[in-house]
């Protein structure tokens, strides 16, 4: 054994060391898949609720007794606090991929992903022009509902196999990729990849172009995860959840930039930020960890708005405790006055479309 | 407790697996996910499973399934994850210990996944090629190939240590 494998045995070794036991860790498996099960239940219990409202729906639309000069009241402005809807939803996705998400990513493009388990089908809706994968794979065109589309194709290969080189995602696995203008000032990529080798994809190229043909002009709503009673001028600019990270929400005031650049050259984002998740694992995000004292605390119904020192050069920071272990750290320009970061902690709390991180 | 029941099997196994997700995902809270979703699929299949050495290397391949197949990283751009100053000094022993220890991690964590896989099964769980290629789906010449390459990525960092010249 050489010197690095050597180096490697022994910083796995010790790495692992540091993980200790974890009681009850069966009782937790055991009330996960109690869990598990009650979703799955209350899932199908919704499904049928909602089929019994659509047909209920359905016959008062088409009810005698209505006039048809009926006022439809219009839609209430978007709360400061919510995302912009996308203005694309699926229209058609093929068997199993029923787990479906939407985010709106930095700096303002939405993600609309549908999951069957393994690799998701994302599309991305963007209003600036987005530029087709150029690697080692093939490109083509294909007609999407009149328009040409430019394609991106991966075959399932041997990880690292020529010609796909050695750099992912290409030398990983398979991509199909289908990339257009869907009408001026909208652009759109749907986009399937799989880090599993000679594996074939979830869905086929020709299942990725019926998703990309199928898809409609709906507005879809996106996720309301935060929720902020007071965001004094404030507007959501990019909201993504993740089963394990929790809700990462990104603010702006006015129209300026959602990148900054530091100090190094590096770019971030804009420091108005509220990341909100399990507290096990958020609390040593932007370095909010215990050492750091509190400077105030403030104690409301259901939370704590903690005030701590920041040692950041960009950003304060403010801490809310909420029931479940969950938490939310709020992030602020370093000019931002103590009063002011206050007054947005304090109206942080989980919004309607949450689920508590679990461990 | 049954000696053949789902909780004693997990009381016995339970540290070893959780110790093998840490090493994949470098994250305590994850690699106890992983391993909690793991589990849940062997007692929803625990009557009809059998007991030998099979359920390690099942639960195992339900762990590196997981891990994987996660979904790209979502690419959220943020970056305020800079820590508060540390308590031991630069320069200090005891800081360049752990600044050396860090490093090697730090190399070991931005491994393509396949890679960091096979290199946690070759030289923390001890598996031959064969051994690897079965539980990760793939043949023990493509096992080798992501040894050889993982293990040139940290070659360079291992030097580096040994040169006393990190960077």
């Amino acid at each position: 054994m050489n010197e690095t494998e050597q180096a490697v045995r022994t910083a796995l070794t010790d790495w692992a060391a540091e993980v200790s036991a974890r009681p009850g860790l069966a009782g937790a498996v055991l009330a996960r898949n109690t869990r598990a099960r009650r979703r799955r239940r209350a899932l199908l219990s919704c499904v049928a609720a909602v089929v019994v409202l659509a047909g209920a729906g359905a016959l008062w639309v088409v009810a005698p007794w209505r006039t048809p000069d009926r006022l439809v009241p219009a839609a209430p402005p978007r709360p400061a606090d919510s995302a912009p809807p996308s203005p694309v939803d699926f229209g058609w996705l093929p068997d199993g991929f029923d787990t479906e998400q939407l985010d709106l990513v930095p700096p303002g493009v939405w993600r609309l992903t549908a999951t069957s388990g393994r690799e998701p089908i994302e599309v991305t809706i963007s209003d600036q022009e987005l530029t087709p994968t150029r690697g080692t794979g093939r490109t083509g065109t294909v007609d999407v509902n009149g328009v040409t589309a430019t394609t991106y194709s991966v075959p399932p290969h041997e990880v690292g196999a020529p010609p796909y080189g050695t750099n992912p995602p290409d030398a990983d696995g398979a991509t199909e990729e289908i990339t257009w203008q869907r009408k001026p000032g909208q652009w759109v990529r749907v986009h399937l990849h799989f880090a599993g080798g000679k594996k074939p994809l979830a869905a086929t190229g020709e299942e990725l172009l019926r998703v990309a043909r199928g898809l409609r002009d709906t507005e879809r709503r996106v996720p309301a995860l935060v929720s902020i009673a007071d965001p004094t001028g404030l507007h959501v600019v990019a909201s993504q959840y993740d089963e394990w990270r929790g809700a990462t929400i990104n603010l702006m005031r006015g129209s300026g930039k959602v990148w900054i650049t530091a100090d190094s050259g590096e770019k971030d984002l804009t420091p108005w930020m509220i990341r909100l998740g399990n507290a096990d694992t958020i609390t040593g995000y932007a370095g909010f960890r215990d050492v750091e004292p509190v400077l105030e605390t403030r104690e409301l119904p259901g939370r704590t708005v903690l005030r701590k020192r920041s040692y950041q050069a960009l950003w304060k920071t403010a801490l809310v405790r909420f029931p479940e272990n969950q938490v939310a750290v709020v992030l602020v320009p370093k000019n931002t006055s103590d009063a002011d970061l206050m007054t947005l902690a304090s109206g942080v709390t989980p919004g309607p479309d949450y689920i508590p991180v679990r461990r | 407790m049954d000696p053949n029941g789902f909780d004693a099997y997990v009381a016995a196994h339970g540290t070893p697996l959780l110790r093998f997700a840490f090493l994949l995902t470098g994250n305590y809270h994850l690699a106890e996910d992983m391993l909690q979703e793991a589990l849940m699929r062997v007692h929803r299949r625990w009557s009809t499973l059998e007991r030998t050495d099979a359920i390690g290397n099942y639960v195992r391949r339900a762990i590196l399934r997981q891990y994987l197949s996660w979904r790209r990283r979502r690419s959220s751009g943020e970056t305020p994850s800079a820590t508060a100053p540390d308590v031991a000094l630069p320069g200090s022993d005891h800081a360049e210990r752990y600044a050396e220890r860090d490093a090697l991690r730090q190399a070991l964590t931005a491994l393509p996944r396949q890679q960091r896989a096979v290199l946690v099964l070759r030289f923390y769980e001890d598996l031959d090629d064969t051994a690897i290629g079965e539980l990760i789906g793939c043949s023990p010449a493509t096992v080798r190939a992501h040894a050889s390459r993982g293990l040139a990525r940290l070659r360079g960092t291992v030097h580096e240590l040994e040169g006393g010249r990190l960077r």
